[in-house]
């Protein structure tokens, strides 16, 4: 049955992904995420990717994003939710799941992934460091400094620091030519209330 | 008692600019004057003047500039100050002395405090795709100050830190004058910023900031996007303790703004730039 529906779903409808199309982004997902044939609720179900399956993405669509698993994967391209995935890297899936941990894919070469790819794959975090990071146990991160509570309650004031940034405040009028530089028109929206759903409780014996 | 509160409430009004030392001061005590100053305090207003949240946010902003210097680039800090001052033309406080800093540390964060300011890192900006993910980042940043957050909680703890009548009556009072209040203040909100706020207020900015980014033309559906890639690093990182400490669970936050989406329709935002983002962030990676 189940590969009835992966066959309906690559041989009739569904998105069609270029041979040599690249991917624009890549994640994984953090659970059980269904695969549409079209970026909403009513689009046909292709198949069900399992949590911690890497993908490649190629499109966004507000909340929606149409993958490919990678090569050699019996998984249908189609479209997922965001809220189904990790963006940005291949990440291991949530502690919850047995899934067996994914090797990070190697980071994809060409020009489709943005300086954003790169830092993320690349400069910033590291991804070489990741990779083993992952195999390795926690090491791999123990260079990237970062920021402490008690480093915030001792800090001395820097006015030096905040005269120096307050130079670079700039004026409405300042704005608005950048903002027309940027195509950026000014749309009248009101503000939301929260759904009733919308904020969960935080789990017992979460942070705060 | 309510006598004395008074009493020593206007002492720490008119007290020395610097060190407190009470015994001293009620040696020369003008009684007379100490009560009627009391009485103007008593009929001021609960809440802080816009004058003294910008002087408490500036000691607030120095401070955490003093845990994490500003990035040297001037073309980043000019950019993100002119991404920043467009979207608070489209709050209801658009005449605060907005300015905005990137700091020059790889941790992954971002602060606002009262009055105005607004301090990313450098880590975070390099985690982000486009303009729309840091104008939905500071925009969350913006509706804080927008809505008062830090201040309103920085007084709830200077008041419970003080924890005497007297000091309860000043922290509601005209603060900024009051060395103690002020030492009070200061203790408070920098220990918030380590802590972080209620997480109500939390959801409320990410709400309200993707509203404001909406306005100016941005696609409001980016901040959602950056949560994702958050999510993917994750809070076992040193660069990310502090921010996943202080905010609800990334997730839940995605969630309730994929909730929140549904009620934005399909506006996709107007930007047309994308280089002038990708120039920055190349500047960052050098």
């Amino acid at each position: 049955m189940k590969l009835a529906v992966l066959l309906l779903g690559a041989s009739l409808a569904g998105p069609v992904v270029a041979a040599d199309e690249l991917p624009i982004d890549r994640g994984a997902t953090i659970r059980p995420a269904q695969v549409l044939d079209f970026p909403d609720r009513s689009g046909r179900l292709l198949g069900t990717l399992p949590p911690g399956a890497p993908v490649d993405i190629y499109e966004r669509q507000r909340l929606w994003l149409r993958i490919k698993p990678p090569a050699g994967q019996a998984a249908p391209a189609g479209w997922v939710q965001l809220t189904d995935l990790r963006l940005g890297f291949t990440a291991p899936p949530p502690a919850t799941a047995n899934a067996p941990v994914p090797a990070p894919a190697p980071a994809p070469t060409g020009g489709a992934f943005s300086a954003f790819s790169r830092s993320v794959s690349g400069l910033l975090a590291g991804f070489q460091s990741r990779q083993s990071g992952y195999a390795s146990g926690s090491n791999a991160t123990i260079g990237i400094r970062g920021l402490t509570s008690g480093e915030l309650n001792a800090s001395q004031p820097n006015y030096q620091a905040l005269a120096e940034i307050e130079r670079y405040a700039v004026m409405p009028a300042q704005a608005q030519m950048f903002a027309n530089a940027g195509g950026l028109m000014p749309q009248r929206i009101m503000y939301v209330t929260a759904p009733p759903m919308a904020v969960p409780q935080p789990p017992i014996g979460g942070p705060r | 008692m309510k006598r004395l509160s008074l009493l020593l409430g206007a002492l720490f009004m008119s007290g020395a600019a610097h060190a407190i030392d009470l015994g001293g001061m009620l040696q020369n005590l003008d009684v007379n004057k100490v009560l009627q100053t009391g009485q103007k305090l008593s009929a001021a207003t609960q809440e802080m003047p816009v004058n003294e949240e910008i002087g408490l946010g500036r000691d607030l902003a120095a401070r955490i500039l003093g845990t994490v210097p500003p990035h040297p680039d001037p073309a980043v800090q000019s950019y993100v100050n002119q991404v920043g001052r467009w979207l608070t033309l489209h709050t209801e406080r658009p005449d605060l002395p907005w300015h905005f800093a990137v700091a020059g540390t790889d941790a992954v964060g971002a602060f606002a405090t009262p009055g105005g300011s607004v301090i990313i890192t450098a880590g975070l900006l390099r985690l982000m795709r486009d303009e729309n993910e840091l104008a939905g980042v500071l925009a969350h940043e913006i509706s804080h100050v927008v809505q008062k957050h830090h201040v309103v909680a920085i007084m709830k703890r200077a008041r419970a830190q003080l924890a005497t009548e007297v000091a309860a009556e000043m922290a509601s009072q005209v603060v900024a004058k009051n060395p103690l209040v002020t030492q009070a203040l200061l203790g408070a909100g920098m220990n918030l910023y380590g802590s972080g706020l209620d997480q109500g207020d939390e959801y409320a900015a990410d709400r309200a900031g993707m509203v404001i980014a909406a306005r100016a033309g941005y696609d409001p559906l980016a901040l959602i996007y950056l949560l994702t890639t958050l999510d993917s690093i994750g809070a076992g990182e040193p660069r990310t303790q502090l921010m996943f400490a202080t905010h609800p669970p990334t997730r839940s936050r995605i969630d309730a703004l994929g909730a929140v989406a549904d009620q934005l329709g399909a506006y996709k935002g107007s930007l047309q730039n994308p280089q002038r983002f990708a120039q920055i962030q190349e500047s960052l990676l050098k």
